[in-house]
């Protein structure tokens, strides 16, 4: 298992697409700090703020972090496109020749993929953060240590959310044929989520019945959506509540994700 | 016997069609295993099956004496290195960073190693060199293959195919590089072609495959003998026969067949008739044949020679 991974891990850090993956990362997170500020429009932070976006580091750092921007869509993309040349190669047939049980070589392509994704998304998130800082405060009120536990937690969780993506990931390519397939499938469950999270959104803004059943159940499924829920570094603590909204999905997809690819692993006919 | 691999009634099927249908093969220690058959015929779907990248719908096979089922196959497939259709490489890596990712998976990461290797396929001016393996010729990329396959030092090595594509340099290299592992280290080798003659030169024994059965396995001092030309004679009175041929065909290699004798090699047969006919011996049939290596072949299979 340790030598898979290293083996992984290595042919990811040499494929030119991860250093394209890194310089779209570092590019992107100077982008959302510098357009906050090159366009102060005057109403512009009430209206941020109407969508729960303020103009704080603490705000870019964990908009950086989401699933829905333009890093979170792109460098999964990537470090897949990568994790599937072992399969267009033909190289994922050394493994099994020489004896690698496919279990491990699934569950060394899912650590490597989540390495990977997890620590560009995360240079992309400080990079934002330290910039955000020259021009923003963290955050309106003063930075206490429990402020710091979380942002720790809040981190913490955002990895989580990333692992899930990793899982997608090696998902569609143990399913797929061909590269098409998994840049078309991430593409499409993204925006999929994506637009179903931001109907729902909309139907709650624009209705405002609060209270009545049916938009408690709306406010739900916003809530367990990863790629537009907000819950994640948006308040000063979590409740048992949000706890749930945010680690139930994550773990239940992680886990579903998984077992579907190892049993599509261990049938599947190796070309 | 010592047997590397033994499949039994194995059988792979696609919806309706047999890929393999009850196929049965055995290679033992030390053999240069001719794997032969047209296109289509199996030949790939056992190899891919040996190696675990399929798994077949009945049957079994062992892999040095472990079956394909216990939980010991995956220690003993560490003895085995495969080229599959096409050699297995990273093409955006050079041929030393290829090496070394293998040496990583196996274990043995050492730069002497991949040296040597590198050195024994001849391509050890790629050492140092960072040219990618996607712009290596497909000679090259070949012998880049058995040089991964080497860094394990298997004892089995399987190679689907190596000549296809390559040069007719290509081909004498890599021939001489398979006698060449299987006299110095004492490899096991199970190569598949589609041309007999291709494999005339190294193999020691064949399995011919067709449609998914393996119609026979032979020898290669068996098949020789088939290809040899010779001349069956038949008379009424095989005891008589033999008598008048003792001691008068010296140099010559005779066996005996039902009601008569078989003479090996080219011989002045209107003499030998007359040898037999003046010792008063009836003659009941001649027959002369003369197979080449593919006409046995096409026969075997039940195929036509186009000429």
């Amino acid at each position: 298992m340790i030598s898979l991974l290293k083996t992984d891990l290595k042919r990811i850090l040499k494929d030119k697409l991860f250093m394209i993956a890194l310089i779209i990362a570092v590019v992107l997170s100077c982008t959302t700090p510098l357009l906050y500020k090159i366009m102060p429009v005057e109403g512009m932070e009430e209206m941020l703020g109407a969508f729960g976006i303020n103009m704080t580091g603490k705000s870019v750092f964990f908009q950086c972090f989401s699933p829905s921007s333009d890093a979170g869509l792109i460098v999964p993309i990537l470090i897949g496109i990568i994790l599937f040349k072992d399969y267009s190669y033909g190289t994922i047939r050394n493994k099994i020749i020489i004896g690698k049980k496919r279990s491990s070589i699934y569950f060394s392509s899912f650590i490597a993929t989540s390495i990977t994704i997890c620590a560009i998304i995360l240079i992309q998130a400080i990079l934002a953060l330290l910039l955000s800082l020259i021009f923003f405060n963290y955050q309106q009120t003063p930075f206490t240590g429990a402020d710091f536990g979380y942002l720790m937690l809040s981190v913490l969780f955002e990895i989580l959310v990333y692992i899930l993506i990793s899982a997608l990931i090696c998902f569609l390519c143990v399913w797929a044929k061909n590269l098409g397939l998994i840049i078309v499938g991430y593409v499409g469950v993204s925006m999929l989520f994506s637009i179903i999270g931001g109907v729902i959104m909309g139907v709650l803004f624009v209705t405002d019945m609060a209270g009545k059943e049916i938009n408690k159940f709306l406010e739900i499924l916003s809530n367990i959506n990863i790629f537009t829920s907000n819950l994640i570094g948006s308040g000063t603590t979590y409740t048992l509540e949000n706890l749930l909204y945010i680690l139930l999905p994550i773990i239940f997809g992680t886990a579903i994700l998984t077992a579907l690819s190892i049993i599509l692993f261990n049938k599947k006919d190796i070309k | 016997m010592e047997y590397v691999l033994r499949t039994f009634d194995v059988v792979k099927k696609y919806k309706n069609h047999y890929a393999l249908n009850k196929v049965n093969m055995n290679v033992q220690k030390g053999d240069i295993y001719g794997f032969v058959g047209e296109n289509g015929s199996g030949k790939t779907t056992i190899i891919r099956l040996i190696c675990g990248l399929i798994a077949q719908n009945e049957g079994s096979f062992e892999l040095f004496g472990v079956k394909y089922n216990s939980s010991d196959i995956h220690k003993v497939r560490e003895k085995l290195g495969a080229i599959v259709e096409s050699p297995s490489i990273y093409a955006n890596m050079s041929a030393k960073d290829n090496l070394k990712m293998q040496s990583v998976l196996i274990g043995v990461n050492s730069e002497e190693k991949i040296k040597e290797v590198l050195e024994y396929v001849g391509l050890s001016e790629l050492y140092d060199s960072p040219k990618k393996a996607g712009d290596f010729s497909l000679g090259m990329r070949q012998r880049l293959g058995i040089a991964m396959a080497l860094i394990g030092e298997p004892e089995f090595i399987i190679l689907d195919e190596p000549m296809n594509g390559l040069d007719p340099q290509g081909i004498v290299e890599i021939r001489e590089l398979i006698l060449k592992l299987n006299n110095e280290k004492g490899i096991t080798f199970l190569i598949s072609s589609h041309i007999l003659t291709e494999l005339a030169l190294v193999a020691t024994k064949y399995g011919i495959i067709s449609k998914g059965r393996i119609i026979k396995e032979i020898t290669a001092e068996e098949l020789r003998n088939e290809c040899r030309q010779s001349t069956e004679i038949k008379a009424e009175n095989l005891r008589a026969l033999t008598k008048a041929v003792e001691g008068k065909l010296d140099g010559y290699e005779i066996t005996l067949v039902p009601n008569g004798i078989k003479i090996f090699g080219e011989i002045d047969l209107s003499s030998v008739l007359k040898l037999i006919i003046d010792a008063g011996v009836k003659i009941t049939s001649v027959n002369s044949s003369s197979f080449s290596i593919e006409d046995y072949y096409l026969s075997i299979i039940g195929g036509v020679k186009n000429d």
